[in-house]
């Protein structure tokens, strides 16, 4: 079982089911990277860091991974849309569990925040999110 | 019930050298931490023309690497964009810095990517070498205390 698809399952069906995210995002939810032509503001989660945590007898207790999940928006400033967005990860992410019938997420929160600029020739992009820790199990094998 | 009581007396007070001992350890803990995640980050990094991944250093205290990687990062590319250094923490912090412009660009993923012409994904190299990390890091200091 590949429990990173769980992860990325959860992390998007939480965003994209949100009434106040859906006018500001859509369902612009990409893992690591957004396809070319992805309309702004949108929002990327990217796996920064994956772990196993097994116990003896290689029993894996869960998935830790680290995902970076961030909106990007054309824009010179954190706030607006942006900072909306980005609220809204605390509210749907930080400090939750889920049961789901693909697998649970055992613990999600969020380590630290995230902001970085972009700017190239005449173009500005602001980047703003958070570095989120989630454990992830497989649903119980029977 | 009876009540028991215990006089302590201190003669030889050791508790200020212990305390010096382990703060240093920590520091030296901290140090080599830092330098195995910069060795790591400079082995997985994403690499062009290498002057990321030489542009990596490692400020302490009392030194910095930030000279010595400028150099060699200009040496791979004489036109790379460099940050200026970061400043010296206290005793018991490291830093991990990478000098290059475009380093959080490679590991965060952007919009422009370090050509200018196209979004690019991440790589994470940095977090995945200091997550690497991590448990050595605890353990050591979880030691002090034993």
């Amino acid at each position: 079982m590949n429990e990173l698809s769980i992860a990325d399952k959860w992390i998007y069906q939480t965003l994209t089911s949100d009434s106040v995210l859906a006018p500001l995002i859509d369902k612009r939810v990409c893992s690591d990277l957004a396809p070319p032509g992805t309309a702004y503001p949108y929002v990327v989660a990217q796996l920064l860091n994956p772990d196993d945590l097994a116990a003896t007898g290689a029993i894996r207790v869960w998935i830790d991974c680290l995902f970076l999940i961030k909106a990007v928006d054309e824009t010179a400033s954190y706030n607006g849309k942006l900072k909306q967005i980005a609220d809204r990860f605390d509210v749907l992410l930080h400090k939750k569990t889920a049961d789901l019938s693909y697998g649970r997420i055992v613990a999600s929160y969020r380590e630290r925040p995230f902001r970085m600029p972009e700017q190239r020739l005449d173009k500005s992009f602001r980047h703003l999110g958070g570095q989120f820790r989630l454990l992830v199990q497989a649903p119980q094998q029977s | 019930m009876a009540n028991t009581t215990v006089d302590i007396e201190i003669v030889f007070d050791r508790f200020p050298e212990l305390a010096g001992q382990m703060r240093q350890r920590a520091g030296q803990i901290v140090r080599k931490t830092a330098f195995d995640i910069k060795s790591d980050y400079q082995q997985t990094a994403r690499r062009d023309t290498g002057a990321q991944v030489n542009s990596a250093y490692v400020v302490t205290a009392n030194t910095s690497g930030y000279s010595q990687a400028a150099s060699d990062a200009l040496a791979a590319d004489p036109t790379v964009d460099l940050l200026p250094p970061v400043p010296q923490p206290d005793p018991y912090t490291a830093i991990v810095a990478v000098g290059v412009a475009h380093g959080a660009l490679n590991e965060y993923g952007g919009e422009t990517g370090p050509d200018g012409l196209q979004r690019r994904a991440g790589d994470a190299a940095l977090t995945k070498a200091t997550e690497k990390h991590r448990p050595g890091f605890l353990g050591a200091m979880s030691k002090l205390l034993e």
